[in-house]
């Protein structure tokens, strides 16, 4: 089993969203973690055949992107999309799985079972218009699960979700990886930290770096400083280092940050988390609590 | 098979769940029966008081008219209405005030009017200077009053040549018959085929554009059907919802006009109705042919529907630009000087919706055949039709998720 993307490219008008991406995905579970408009959802789209690349190829197994064989393999959770408002999730679930080709029988029967998998069960007969947003998104993730894709490609799918049903969802995902693959979009780091096998770090339409947490985490392991200083020394330092995290204390200044060696006195080395790695690479956005 | 079936179930559950889809149905077949009798609506009135009530009146013309029924229009039938019509004085105002018209005239005046056509007369006072000879001669005058008319049209000699074979072809003499529902049928057959259309453009816009509003378009287009099987239905879906809906509408006009003024006439020739029409059909043939153009044209409209539906991003725009290609071209005149100018401005689907563009006096010469012109507009519907289809079908399969 085997998804391979060569040299996908998508180009609008005056902006390269998707940049020669080769890759090749196996069995597992890939987390794709980037900024927004880093072109996540480009690059799935055109995984999925819903946007038309301005070159390059997808092929899963040498089955084009644009064959039905390839599309039957595939459930995409979109990361914007729409329901009809007047179908019950129900007969939602049914219209999907004749899309999808599932014979009425094994339409209900699979609508019934992930109903119940994303405890949907109970409220499987009411208007999908009088659903929250966490429901709709289970309800998403249901309709890309009906017929048992060998591709899952989920952008964003544990956004709007509370956190119990982000961890249940997890868990999901973590069992789903074990016989095909899945690939899901976040920029919510904690997300694909414990459930992805691979995970794709996506800048500027390209991947930049890809490979297990450790292997990954291991460009800043022993990097990642955290101390605590006056105003001077913060300045100094925000001015010469990658800073991950700064926090106001009562006279002091607390940060953490990137560095080869240990940048002030009382600087402590401590672990490095995928999140000290992303925020390093996408420094822009610093965190900043009060 | 089974799940094409299922496909176009799910589609018709889409238009038929929305609420506006309902009402609007509802009210298309109410607006289609109560037009249909619109004209029997309000009163006529002489001098400002009220006279009758026009359903009154469309009886009274209908009694007369049944009197009449049955009788060969002939010398004495013409006599008859002439003598009749010298019995109106000269009046200021409407001559049909006086009581003299109510009394003697009324009950010929349709004889009147088909008088008036062949000996080509404005004024009905210039009836009374026809010779009796010229009477006698009426089917030879009609005659030669279609062909005179034919050879001043700007068709070529191949095209004349058979306007006029078909010309002879009308079986004289009349013989005299009510027909008031269908000629009202006639009338209302263009009212009905622009609800038709309406409804048609409001119900189908949705069916390609609404799920880009709807933004389900990603989860279709990336499902195993979803580049073919789903648009095949699509396409079926609206197309037979514009069958279905088009016999129902039919029917109804057909239905309510009749129960109201009655049945006869369908034997009766159609120049009862247009005395120098060169088509040898009875009403009622006439009738089924022009409800199977509206038919075609209706599902001519309804492809363009879909394609535009296809292409754009809101069903609301969809409506706009049909309403306007449905509702436009019925205000515009063109001209019969240039043929083929003509014959091009007869195939927007309005103007299929015409009786007088489906049934003149044209014959059309194309690729060496030469045909009348609901031929044309029949072949040109039903290609058309088929030409815009798969556009349709190639602009949904390569639309792109944004
Ligand atoms: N239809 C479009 N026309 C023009 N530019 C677009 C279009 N769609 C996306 N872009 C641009 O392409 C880039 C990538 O967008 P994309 O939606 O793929 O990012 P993303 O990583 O999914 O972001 P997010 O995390 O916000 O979902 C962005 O800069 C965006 O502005
Ligand atoms: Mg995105």
């Amino acid at each position: 089993m085997e998804l391979i993307i060569d040299r996908l490219t998508k180009q609008y008008e005056n902006k390269i969203a998707v940049d020669r991406i080769s890759l090749t995905l196996k069995e597992g579970v890939y987390g794709l973690l980037g900024p927004n408009g880093s072109g996540k959802t480009s690059l799935m789209r055109m995984i999925c055949g819903v946007l038309k690349p301005t070159s390059g190829e997808v092929k899963f197994n040498g089955i084009d992107v644009n064959e039905e064989e390839y599309r039957d393999s595939l459930g995409y959770l979109p990361q914007d999309f729409g329901y009809y408002p007047e179908f019950s999730a129900y007969d939602f679930l049914l219209y999907m799985a004749s899309l999808k080709g599932l014979t009425k029988h094994r339409a209900k029967d699979k609508a019934s079972e992930w109903l119940e998998l994303v405890g949907l069960l109970d409220v499987a007969k009411k208007k999908i218009k009088t659903f929250s947003g966490g429901m709709k998104q289970r309800l998403g993730i249901a309709q890309a699960m009906l017929n048992n894709p060998k591709i899952l490609i989920l952008d964003e799918p544990t956004a709007g979700l509370d956190p119990k049903e982000r961890i249940r969802f997890r868990n999901l995902i973590s069992r789903l990886g074990k016989d095909r693959i899945v690939l899901l979009s976040t920029h919510i780091v904690s997300d694909v930290e414990y459930i992805a096998s691979t995970i794709l770090i996506m800048k500027d339409g390209q991947i930049i770096h890809q490979g297990s947490l450790d292997e990954i985490i291991s460009v800043i392991e022993g990097k990642v400083y955290e101390c605590s200083v006056d105003s001077k020394m913060t300045d100094y330092l925000i001015a010469n280092y990658p800073i991950i995290n700064i926090r106001e204390e009562s006279d002091k200044t607390f940060l953490r940050l990137v560095a080869d060696k240990s940048p002030c006195e009382g600087a402590v080395a401590v672990p490095a988390v995928l999140e000290d790695l992303y925020l390093y690479y996408f420094n822009e956005g610093v965190n900043r609590d009060e | 098979m089974n799940s094409f079936c299922e496909l176009v179930k799910f589609e018709y559950r889409k238009i038929l769940k929305k609420r506006s889809t309902v009402i609007i149905l509802i009210l298309g077949i109410l607006l289609t029966a109560f037009s249909c009798v619109g004209p029997l609506m309000g009163n006529y009135y002489i001098r400002g008081e009220v006279y009758e009530s026009n359903y009154e009146g469309m009886k009274k013309d209908r009694e007369y008219a049944r009197g009449l029924s049955g009788r060969e229009i002939n010398s004495d039938l013409l006599s008859e209405t002439i003598e009749a019509y010298s019995h109106i004085p000269i009046v200021e105002g409407r001559f049909t005030d006086t009581d003299e018209y109510q009394q003697y005239a009324r009950p010929y005046s349709e004889i009147q009017y088909m008088i008036r056509k062949v000996y080509n007369i404005d004024n009905f006072r210039e009836m009374f200077s026809i010779s009796k000879e010229s009477l006698d001669d009426f089917y030879t005058v009609r005659q030669s009053m279609v062909e005179k008319i034919i050879n001043n049209t700007a068709m070529n000699s191949a095209e004349k040549a058979n306007s006029l074979n078909l010309s002879r072809k009308v079986k004289t003499p009349f013989i005299y018959s009510y027909a008031g529902g269908y000629t009202r049928l006639f009338s209302q057959m263009y009212v009905t085929a622009l609800i038709i259309c309406f409804i048609c453009s409001v119900c189908i816009a949705p069916l390609f554009a609404g799920e880009y509003t709807d933004r389900a378009d990603s989860l279709i287009l990336s499902s195993k059907y979803g580049k073919n099987k789903i648009i095949h239905a699509k396409l079926f879906t609206g197309i037979s919802f514009t069958v279905l809906l088009c016999i129902v509408l039919t029917i109804v006009s057909f239905v309510t006009t009749m129960i109201f003024f009655g049945w006869d006439g369908s034997n009766s020739p159609i120049q009862l109705f247009l005395p120098l029409s060169i088509v040898p059909y009875t009403m009622g043939k006439i009738a089924l042919m022009y409800s199977i153009l509206i038919l075609f044209a209706s599902i001519l409209s309804s492809a363009l529907t879909m394609l535009l539906s296809a292409k754009f991003r809101s069903p609301f725009m969809v409506v706009v630009i049909m309403t306007v290609i449905t509702v436009l071209p019925g205000f515009v005149n063109i001209s019969e000087d240039v043929p083929w100018i003509y014959h091009l401005s007869n195939l927007v689907p309005a103007r299929m919706f015409k009786l007088e563009n489906i049934i003149n006096i044209f014959s059309i010469e194309f690729l060496g055949l030469i045909i009348q012109p609901y031929v044309l507009i029949l072949s040109f519907a039903v290609l058309a039709s088929m030409a815009l289809l798969p556009f349709a079908y190639r602009s949904f399969k390569n639309h792109n998720c944004i």
